[in-house]
């Protein structure tokens, strides 16, 4: 008899099993167990929340670290064509009451050999760490200029989002609009950039003439001193441990795009960049309708509590919902 | 809702407009990912601040108003944070 009494005490203690539908209300849904606020409301769920974001995202990205398996499962090459980008560039041109550029074989090689140049020495930027500048492979590539100018994007998902960019940055427009250039080089090369699988694009623009030279990603006109040594040789490839792609371009040939370019046009299965804005609009949604119901739960039962302002939270979340939407991925160096 | 938001007309107005300036400098500076990230955080400590003030001047204030903000400030600026990385 006692013994059983001591059983049915210890069970007493036990804190009660919710079911999954008492569990789903206890989170979305005001009432006596979570003090009249939803459980996922409450400070300590949202912390918990952030730890799952950030979770979820290191593992979206933890795939980039295993290229073959980014390539197949997420697709991290972007949908960049060159044939897009050569046409994106003309319309701008065009659309000013320029002359369209013409795809130069000696400058595609230079654009070709800068990508390759900064997946092999690890950096990102017009100059390398060892003082190269983008002149040099113009020069290396035998191309004879008389203006020269280079525009540089990396990690955007479509050519449309990179060029937009390029135009909203006076410096990269300076050169897409450049009525002295006449010719271009491109190169869309997809590689390991410190860690990180990615898509590097290379405009490389071109007046043939002289030895006078513009540096127009910056805006000014300089004169460079005429290098003492053009090594032809030190940009070879086989000096170079680029991870690049072979050329899938249907119409390369008819531009004469260098072999080493990559549209990876069609191939996609998720983008990061849309996985990750996927993950993260749920998880806003989800706050949003908590809120809200949240709201209208407590305003019919009247419930006295002191919380938070679900309006000023929700005007938050909404805020971070449109900036979510609108955020275009892609980097370009000002 | 609508009481709710005569009484609180001025801190409700002063919070739409710091939340549409961040949104517009948000969206105007895309393509810098730093000061994106900057202002993420801005908002963060914004929000937060206008939350704790607005209690602390209606008198409603405690530890658990002041941790929900900081939990939904925190949320906010790791979600805009980390879509910039």
């Amino acid at each position: 008899m006692s013994r059983a009494r001591k059983k049915s005490t210890a069970r007493s203690y036990r804190p009660k099993k919710m079911t999954f539908k008492e569990g789903f209300y206890n989170l979305f849904s005001p009432g006596k167990k979570n003090y009249h606020r939803p459980q996922l409301l409450h400070p300590e769920s949202l912390m918990l929340l952030s730890f799952v974001v950030l979770a979820v995202f290191a593992l979206f990205n933890a795939v980039r670290f295993f290229p073959s398996l980014a390539d197949k499962i997420l697709g991290f090459a972007t949908n960049i064509d060159v044939n897009q980008v050569l046409v994106a560039t003309n319309d701008k041109r065009t659309s000013m009451g320029l002359s369209p550029l013409q795809i130069n074989e000696k400058l595609n090689q230079a654009a070709l050999a800068k990508a390759q140049h900064m997946f092999s020495e690890q950096y990102w930027a017009h100059s390398a760490p060892d003082g190269t500048q983008p002149w040099v492979f113009i020069k290396n590539a035998g191309y004879v200029y008389k203006y020269a100018g280079e525009n540089l994007a990396r990690d955007f998902d479509t050519t449309d989002e990179m060029v937009k960019a390029w135009m909203n940055s006076p410096t990269h427009k300076e050169n897409i609009i450049n009525p002295n250039f006449t010719e271009i080089g491109l190169a869309v090369v997809n590689g390991t950039l410190n860690g990180f699988s990615t898509t590097l694009v290379v405009q490389m623009f071109g007046a043939p003439g002289a030895v006078e030279l513009k540096q127009t990603a910056e805006g000014r006109a300089i004169n460079l001193p005429a290098p003492a040594n053009n090594n032809i040789g030190e940009l070879s490839a086989g000096n170079l441990q680029t991870d690049v792609v072979e050329s899938e371009l249907a119409g390369s040939d008819s531009l004469g795009l260098v072999e080493g370019e990559k549209s990876a046009s069609g191939k996609i299965l998720f983008s990061p960049i849309y996985l990750t804005k996927t993950f993260f609009l749920l998880i806003v949604v989800l706050i949003i309708l908590t809120l809200v119901y949240d709201s209208f739960v407590s305003k019919n039962a009247r419930y006295e509590r002191i919380v938070g302002q679900n309006f000023a939270h929700i005007m938050l979340f909404l805020t971070v919902g449109f900036l979510l939407i609108l955020f275009r991925g892609g980097t370009i160096i000002p | 809702m609508p009481k709710l938001l005569k009484k609180h007309r001025l801190a409700y107005l002063i919070l739409f407009l710091f939340l549409a300036i961040f949104a517009y400098l948000f969206s105007r500076f895309w393509i810098d990912k730093m000061l994106q990230r900057y202002l993420a955080l801005a908002i963060g400590l914004g929000y937060f601040f206008w939350g704790v003030l607005t209690h602390v001047k209606s008198s409603k204030i405690t530890s658990e108003i002041i941790f929900e903000y900081l939990a939904m400030s925190m949320l906010a600026v790791l979600l805009l944070i980390l879509i910039t990385l």
